[in-house]
């Protein structure tokens, strides 16, 4: 049974912090001095208007991008300093709902979610087992078979979620989640997210979306331009 | 990793084996041309070896001269062509250099058994024309071969040796450029999946690892083409060139095992630095 509400945090140990943040794009600034700290624990909502900088924001947080000036750091570690080698140490401790999926389009359903559990080690029977839970648990174990294109963006969208929940990772970064869902099935994964939280995750979730917002009740982060504008209990 | 790496890159492979074959086929074409080529140049280097000496020119004397005058008339042109250095030829030697210098006298000499064979002088010259000059002195009753035609036979071996050593040098380099551009574009079909992979936490040698499988199978196969292809081609060149009454060629070892070198690693080079390249600027 999913948690409809966020796990309620008290004082706990910082696993995201921004420091005077800053991205450029071809002389652009795309965010401007974002300083942000984010527990253990906590579920936030990033909000903001579109180009405000949200998913630029995430980007950061897993090294897809590099900042211009300021400090990323994530469960200890310097995030905007890590060389490229040492990339995945970062990544594996984070799970990513991308925006537009990123399956693996050669890949079945199964295969997608197995094959990130096989890059934590674990022996494939039980990567398969394990993916095959995590897809159950989000109604699509039916579709275990299929390859990507043949599923419906919904779908799609909860194989994404399966691969980043599979390896239970300590935070989940949620760019748009709901973008491709209808009302009920976005309502279905915030409840998911909610119990994800309620486990120990902590949830930064980037949307447009104010009925999001409105749903539950979570501390929410308002992009405006690039810069922070609002941060606290919404609405405002 | 290695089963990861083997498994994802039969998978790789198999989704398009069609395209791997004929891949291999086009990389082991220039390979074994390769080949052929320097097993020719090899097969050629003792005439290119044999341009490199000194012109020489044989001397046949009259049978009849005694000791005394033959070794008087060597004095005699050693005094007047300074820039001529003349060497007796020793009797044991004797009957294999005129083989060598005269073929034509080789039934005389065996129906003879070198009873009178005639002494020789071998004379090494800048100008072995001028020597040609001797046949007027009555002591000399032949001179051996300084024509033209010996000296284009080396020059041309030498020249084709040249050619034969940048051809294969070209075809090694297509070969690499095939290999090269093939790579690039398998990775920029994949380019998306590479990036995703690196996204969701996989190592670099994960990420490689089923590339650079998927690309050493066509090597290995292109190995095995151009290897067979060689040996049959320089077979086929053996059984034209012993028609003729020249040498085989031979199938050199070195030159086998240099085309299965380059069918199995120009392919693998170019999946590496693509690979690292694409790791470079995949989060710039």
């Amino acid at each position: 049974m999913p948690n409809p509400e966020p796990r309620a945090t008290g004082a706990a140990d910082e696993l995201i912090r921004l420091s005077n943040l800053c991205k450029d794009y071809d002389h652009r600034r795309v965010l401007r001095g974002i300083d942000l700290h984010v527990d253990a624990g906590e579920f936030v909502f990033l909000t903001g208007p579109s180009g405000a900088g949200k998913s630029t924001l995430l980007k950061l947080l897993y090294a897809a991008e590099r900042p211009t000036s300021g400090e990323v750091w994530v469960a200890g570690h310097r995030v905007d300093e890590l060389p490229r080698h040492r990339l995945h140490e970062l990544r594996r401790r984070v799970g990513v709902i991308f925006q537009d999926f990123k399956l693996l389009k050669r890949k079945t359903v199964l295969d997608n979610v197995t094959f990130v559990l096989r890059f934590h080690g674990l022996p494939p029977a039980e990567a398969q087992r394990r993916a095959y839970n995590v897809l159950k648990r989000l109604g699509l174990h039916h579709r275990h078979s299929a390859y990507p294109e043949s599923l419906s963006g919904g779908e799609q969208q909860r194989v994404a979620i399966a691969r980043a929940l599979a390896y239970q990772p300590r935070l989940i970064l949620a760019d748009e989640p709901t973008g491709n869902l209808d009302a009920e099935l976005a309502s279905e994964l915030l409840s998911l997210l909610c119990d994800i939280n309620y486990q120990g995750a902590t949830v930064l979730v980037a949307t447009h979306d104010h009925s999001l917002l409105e749903s539950i009740p979570a501390r929410t982060v308002v992009l405006h331009q690039g810069a922070l504008s609002y941060d606290g209990s919404w609405p405002p | 990793m290695i089963r990861h790496a083997l498994a994802e890159g039969w998978l790789l492979i198999s989704q398009r084996k069609g395209v791997s074959v004929i891949l291999a086929l086009a990389l082991a074409v220039p390979i074994c041309l390769a080949g052929v080529a320097l097993s020719v140049n090899r097969w050629i280097a003792p005439m290119v070896e044999l341009s490199r000496a000194e012109p020489a020119v044989a001397v046949l004397l009259h049978p009849q001269l005694t000791e005394d005058q033959r070794q008087q008339w060597l004095e005699a042109q050693s005094r007047a062509h300074q820039g001529w250095r003349i060497e007796a030829v020793p009797p044991h030697e004797l009957t294999q250099r005129l083989t060598h210098w005269f073929p034509y006298l080789t039934d005389l000499l065996e129906g003879e058994g070198g009873a009178i064979l005639p002494p020789m002088v071998e004379v090494t010259s800048d100008d072995p024309e001028g020597v040609a000059a001797l046949l007027d002195d009555p002591s000399v009753i032949a001179v051996g071969p300084r024509s033209s035609l010996h000296g284009l036979l080396r020059k041309t071996s030498r020249q084709l040796g040249w050619l034969l050593g940048f051809g294969s040098a070209v075809l090694l380099a297509s070969a690499g450029l095939l290999a090269a551009v093939w790579v690039h574009l398998e990775l920029f079909r994949h380019g998306d999946e590479i990036t995703i992979m690196r996204l969701i936490g996989a190592t670099e040698s994960a990420v490689r690892g089923p590339f650079l499988v998927a690309v050493v199978a066509p090597g290995v196969l292109a190995a095995l083409l151009s290897v067979t292809g060689t040996v049959l081609a320089v077979e086929a060149l053996s059984r034209v060139v012993v028609g003729l009454g020249l040498p085989p060629l031979p199938v050199a070892p070195a030159t086998l095992i240099l085309e299965a070198a380059a069918a199995c690693l120009l392919p693998l080079a170019a999946a590496a630095i693509t690979l690292h390249r694409h790791a470079a600027t995949d989060f710039e």
